[in-house]
């Protein structure tokens, strides 16, 4: 502390949200609005106590003026809060029961092969190989995802894994979730029997209405899928019930100028929320992207007209939640850690989530693993038959991840204002740039993220009453009646 | 003192050393090297930072003048976020370890 400033001043990162407003954000979390010449003030030492800031700062700890080993320690009990995933250890575990897949989607991440390339089958004991290694992680929680290709096509592969699972949980006793990621157009009543009786939640996929989601969601023989998915996904739902089944959308230049109707089409199929989701450059996608792409910048202007369009919505009484903007406004207004993986630091990837390939080759993600389809094995962190847990995740490749994906210390992050809330995807960057750390000035995932963090914070510097009820009944999962009524 | 010339698609930048840091010079200037190949050297008094519009990007001279307004306003915040680390940076690390592996901090603030 300087011998004039009646504070010690807090660590904290700042960055300039409009004109000369400052947005300053610290280690807890806590976010607060100032102007250029308080901020320099404040840096300075020379804040006065009586300026309408400095009980603010004080309470939101950017600022001390007595017991600084107490207040540090409450700052680092919320730090040890919002990075409470990497002690969690990896709890997702993909598992790739096929790369065949009865669609051949224009923008598919994985290069799907054709439905009769069984040679890309995982062998059952493939599947409960994967499955006890995923039990070996110290995680008292256990989610397994099945995905593709179409991983209905395995189904001998699918039903092993969660009957092993099951079998192992009796004396494990962890939390344990299975996920399908399907796209519907094979399901029959017996496998949807399945899953349901053992609890098996299904993530399917929606670009919008007919003409939009037939656009690039192509059967391989020809035509579309939107007929067969609408009837399967009502066959989905009467047997395993609404809440088991949601879905997830790609855009693509086809549908970017038509968000709305996609959000509609939600809405009149019965889904509580959207994920508004951007192209990734890997696989088909990155193949078609001179067809399918679009600059990063249209995408966050459609995204922020669209997620007014969904507040809106909701102000008008029909509750409706946009995903991703709940999970950064969780990470913004609440202490916690939401475990989404593909926005921490350091990268969830490995430590979060993990892949296993259809045969027992292990990624930190699928992307990884869309690179070893490409011929790059860079990621590999081993097999499942030819490596043990400690090999697999306590390896080099999962190593160099961890270390050179944490924003606090990498170029352009570390001083990045919204880096308390964001994350790397060192995998994207060495796609992008051949570094895993990568370069922030031109990435199309740093543009994303920080167009959406800037939108957001200049709503909540707005803090409309009306906004600001939406944004808290979808980040405390409540309607927004029950939110307001709480407020009064 | 600041100044710019500007001669085809090279922008040369002066930074006044008295008042700024090589460290935010170079913070400020890697915010632009998508789009510029930078060279920084010192002469004199200023650092001298030379931005060269990379291959491929066609940037004409309002953009390159907003590209360097956009350097100099980072400039000073970068200077600024050297004066704040230099305030807080300790506390920021104490912060950090004692959240993974608790450590005495009244200890540690004294020493």
């Amino acid at each position: 502390m300087s011998a004039q400033a009646p504070y010690t001043l807090l660590p904290f990162q700042f960055g300039r949200l409009r004109g000369e407003e400052y947005l300053l954000v610290n280690e807890a979390g806590e976010y607060h609005f100032m102007t250029r010449n308080s901020l320099e003030s404040l840096v300075d030492g020379t804040l006065p106590a009586e300026n309408s800031h400095f009980d603010e700062l004080r309470s939101k700890q950017f600022l001390v003026t007595r017991d600084l080993a107490g207040t540090l320690d409450m700052v680092a009990t919320r730090y040890r809060t919002r990075k409470h995933f990497i002690i969690n250890s990896v709890s997702l575990h993909m598992m790739v029961l096929t790369v065949r897949c009865n669609q051949d989607c224009q923008y598919c991440q994985v290069s799907a092969e054709s439905d009769e390339a069984n040679q890309y089958d995982m062998a059952p004991e493939v599947a409960e190989k994967s499955v006890e290694v995923a039990f070996m992680s110290p995680s008292p929680f256990v989610k397994i995802e099945f995905q593709g290709g179409e991983p209905t096509l395995n189904w001998d592969a699918l039903t092993r894994a969660v009957h092993k699972a099951e079998e192992l949980n009796k004396s494990k006793k962890k939390v344990l979730e299975f996920v399908l990621c399907t796209n519907l157009t094979g399901v029959t009543t017996e496998k949807l029997e399945f899953l349901r009786d053992h609890g098996v939640c299904i993530s399917t996929s929606l670009d919008g209405p007919q003409p939009l989601h037939d656009k690039n969601r192509l059967l391989r023989k020809g035509g579309g899928t939107y007929d067969m998915f609408i009837a399967n996904l009502q066959k989905a739902r009467d047997i395993c019930g609404d809440r088991q089944v949601s879905a997830l959308m790609t855009t693509t230049v086809d549908n970017i100028n038509h968000l709305k109707e996609v959000v509609e089409e939600y809405i009149r199929l019965g889904f509580p929320g959207i994920f508004i989701r951007s192209l990734n450059p890997y696989g088909l996608a990155a193949e078609n992207a001179q067809d399918l792409g679009y600059p990063m910048e249209s995408f966050t202007k459609r995204y922020e007209e669209t997620l007014d369009y969904i507040v809106e919505l909701n102000l008008k009484g029909k509750p409706f939640t946009e995903y991703f903007a709940t999970i950064l406004l969780s990470r913004i207004l609440t202490p916690f850690s939401t475990g989404f993986v593909d926005l921490q630091s350091p990268s969830g990837a490995g430590i979060s989530s993990v892949i296993y390939d259809y045969n027992g080759d292990v990624y930190p993600a699928d992307e990884a693993r869309m690179l070893s389809r490409m011929g790059d094995k860079r990621f590999l962190m081993g097999n499942v038959f030819t490596d043990s847990y400690k090999d697999i995740f306590g390896g080099p490749v999962l190593r160099e991840i961890v270390a050179k994906s944490i924003v606090e210390i990498m170029p352009g992050c570390a001083s990045c204002v919204y880096r308390t809330y964001c994350g790397a995807d060192p995998i994207r960057n060495y796609l992008e740039t051949g570094d895993v750390m990568g370069r922030r000035p031109g990435s199309t995932f740093c543009k994303k993220n920080m167009a959406i963090f800037e939108s957001l914070f200049r709503k909540l510097r707005d803090a409309d009453d009306d906004v600001m009820d939406v944004f808290w009944s979808w980040v405390t999962r409540r309607s927004l009646q029950e939110v307001r009524r709480e407020g009064l | 003192m600041q100044s710019v010339l500007f001669a085809g698609n090279t922008a040369t930048v002066l930074v006044d050393k008295a008042l700024y840091d090589k460290e935010a010079a170079i913070a400020a200037a890697y915010r632009l090297n998508d789009r510029y190949s930078i060279e920084l050297r010192e002469d004199g008094p200023n650092y001298v930072a030379i931005f060269t519009a990379r291959e491929g990007q066609h940037l004409d001279a309002t953009v390159m003048e907003a590209d360097m307004m956009s350097f100099f306003n980072d400039l000073l915040d970068e200077q600024l976020r050297i004066k704040l680390e230099q305030k807080s940076g300790k506390i920021r690390e104490l912060i950090v370890q004692h959240a993974f592996s608790p450590i005495d901090l009244k200890k540690e603030l004294e020493s």
